[in-house]
C-alpha cells in the first residue's frame, strides 16, 4: 500500500518503522529539520520536508496514496491535512490522530471517521481492566461500542462440563474461534470446552461483564 | 451584527474595537486571558462557567460590551459556549494559521455561519483555504503588494 503519513513525530517515526517492515510504500511530510535528517538516516528517502499545505501534499505523492495518516502535534494541522487529502486529492482512506479528545466528534461530523485518540484508548483499557483482567480486548470495532476479545479458559471454569448451546451466552455476542493446543475449533452448539481453551469472542461492550460469569468463576 | 473573533491579537482587536464603535455586538475568543487587555483597560471581570468543563472564564468590558471568553478558538464546544449558533460572521485571526482553518471549517459547515473569514499568516497556506472554499486575508501579501505599487507607482 502507498501510504503518507503527516508528522515525523514518535508516533510517526515508529509508523513508518512497522510499514516499511510490512513492505509498504511510506512517504513522511514533516517540517523540523532534525527530525527529516534522523528519518532519512534510518529509513532512506522517505521524507518531503515542510509544513503540510497544498503544494506539499501534492509533492509527497499524495494524490496516489492508499491511505493518508495524520499524526502531526496539532489537531488543527491533522484535521486539514485529512480535509484536504480526502476532498481535494481523493484519498480513498484517512486517518486522525487527535490529541484533545473533545475533537474528535467535530472531526467526525466534517466526514474525518477514522480517529485515533490515545486518551480514548487508554480510559477504555482502565475501564475495562476495571471490570475484568481475565478478558483481553485484541480490537475495538464500530465506534468502540463492539469488540473482539479474548478469554483463556481456566481449570476451575464453569463452562467446561456444558455444552456451547447451554452457556447462557449474552444475547450480543458470538464466539468466533477456539484455539486448542495448535488447533482451530470452530464452534458449534455441541461443541464443548477443555481447560486452557483460548476462544475468541465478538461482543458488545455491555456483553463483556456477562462472558466473563459464563467462563469464570 | 453579531461577530464572534477568534484570537484577541492585535488584529483581533483592532477588529473587535472598530465592530463594536460601530454598534455591532462582538464576542471574542482566545486561550490567553491576557491578550484581552489588548481590547482596552476598562475591563470588568465576569467569569463564567461553561456547562461542559466549568472552568473557561468570560470576561465582560463595562464599556465597550465585548464578551471575552477564554478557550481554544478551534474547539467546537467552546465556540458554542461563546455562540456560534447565533452568529452573522465569524473571524478567525489567532496566530496559528491552522487553527483559523479549522475554526472556519466548524462555522462554515457544521453551523452555516452566513460570513466566514480568516487571517493568514504563511502566505503558502492561502491555497489551502482557497480548496476549503474559507474566504482569507494574508497581511503579509496584501502588504507587499501595497509597497510594490508605491514603489513603481
Amino acid at each position: 500500500m502507498n501510504v503518507v503519513i503527516v508528522g515525523g513525530g514518535t508516533v510517526g517515526y515508529h509508523l513508518t518503522k512497522a510499514l516499511l517492515a510490512r513492505g509498504h510504500e511510506v512517504t513522511v511530510i514533516e517540517p523540523n529539520e532534525d527530525r527529516c535528517r534522523l528519518f532519512t538516516e534510518e529509513y532512506g528517502e522517505v521524507v518531503v520536508r515542510g509544513e503540510c499545505d497544498v503544494a506539499l501534499l501534492r509533492r509527497a505523492g499524495t494524490e496516489r496514496a492508499n491511505v493518508l495518516i495524520a499524526v502531526a502535534d496539532q489537531d488543527e494541522t491533522n484535521l486539514i491535512a485529512c480535509l484536504l487529502a480526502r476532498r481535494l486529492l481523493k484519498v480513498p482512506r484517512v486517518i486522525a490522530r487527535v490529541i484533545d479528545p473533545r475533537s474528535r466528534t467535530t472531526f467526525e461530523k466534517l466526514g474525518i471517521d477514522l480517529t485515533v485518540s490515545s486518551t480514548g484508548i487508554i480510559c477504555n483499557l482502565i475501564e475495562q481492566g476495571a471490570i475484568t483482567t481475565e478478558i483481553l480486548p485484541l480490537l475495538a470495532l464500530g465506534k468502540g461500542d463492539l469488540e473482539i476479545v479474548e478469554l483463556v479458559l481456566p481449570p476451575d471454569s464453569p463452562a467446561l462440563s456444558v455444552s456451547l448451546k447451554d452457556l447462557p451466552l449474552p444475547a450480543d455476542s458470538v464466539l468466533i474461534s477456539i484455539i486448542r493446543g495448535d488447533q482451530i475449533v470452530f464452534p458449534r452448539g455441541s461443541t464443548t470446552f477443555l481447560p486452557n481453551d483460548t476462544i475468541l469472542a465478538l461482543t458488545s461492550t455491555k456483553g463483556v461483564e456477562q462472558l466473563k460469569r459464563v467462563f469464570y468463576r | 451584527m453579531k461577530a464572534l473573533i477568534v484570537g484577541s491579537g492585535r488584529v483581533g482587536s483592532f477588529l473587535a474595537g472598530q465592530l463594536v464603535g460601530q454598534g455591532h455586538e462582538v464576542v471574542i475568543v482566545d486561550r490567553e486571558p491576557r491578550s484581552f487587555k489588548m481590547l482596552g483597560e476598562d475591563l470588568v471581570v465576569q467569569r463564567i462557567a461553561t456547562p461542559e468543563t466549568g472552568k473557561v472564564q468570560a470576561t465582560l468590558t463595562a464599556k465597550t460590551r465585548i464578551r471575552c471568553i477564554v478557550g481554544s478558538g478551534s474547539d467546537e464546544e467552546l465556540l458554542k459556549t461563546a455562540g456560534i449558533q447565533g452568529v452573522d460572521a465569524l473571524v478567525a485571526v489567532t496566530d496559528n494559521d491552522y487553527v483559523n482553518l479549522m475554526a472556519a471549517v466548524i462555522a462554515k459547515e457544521l453551523y452555516q455561519v452566513p460570513r466566514v473569514i480568516i487571517g493568514i499568516i504563511n502566505p503558502r497556506r492561502l491555497e489551502i483555504a482557497q480548496e476549503l472554499g474559507v474566504e482569507a486575508i494574508c497581511p503579509l501579501t496584501l502588504g507587499a503588494q501595497a509597497m510594490f505599487e508605491s514603489l513603481i507607482r
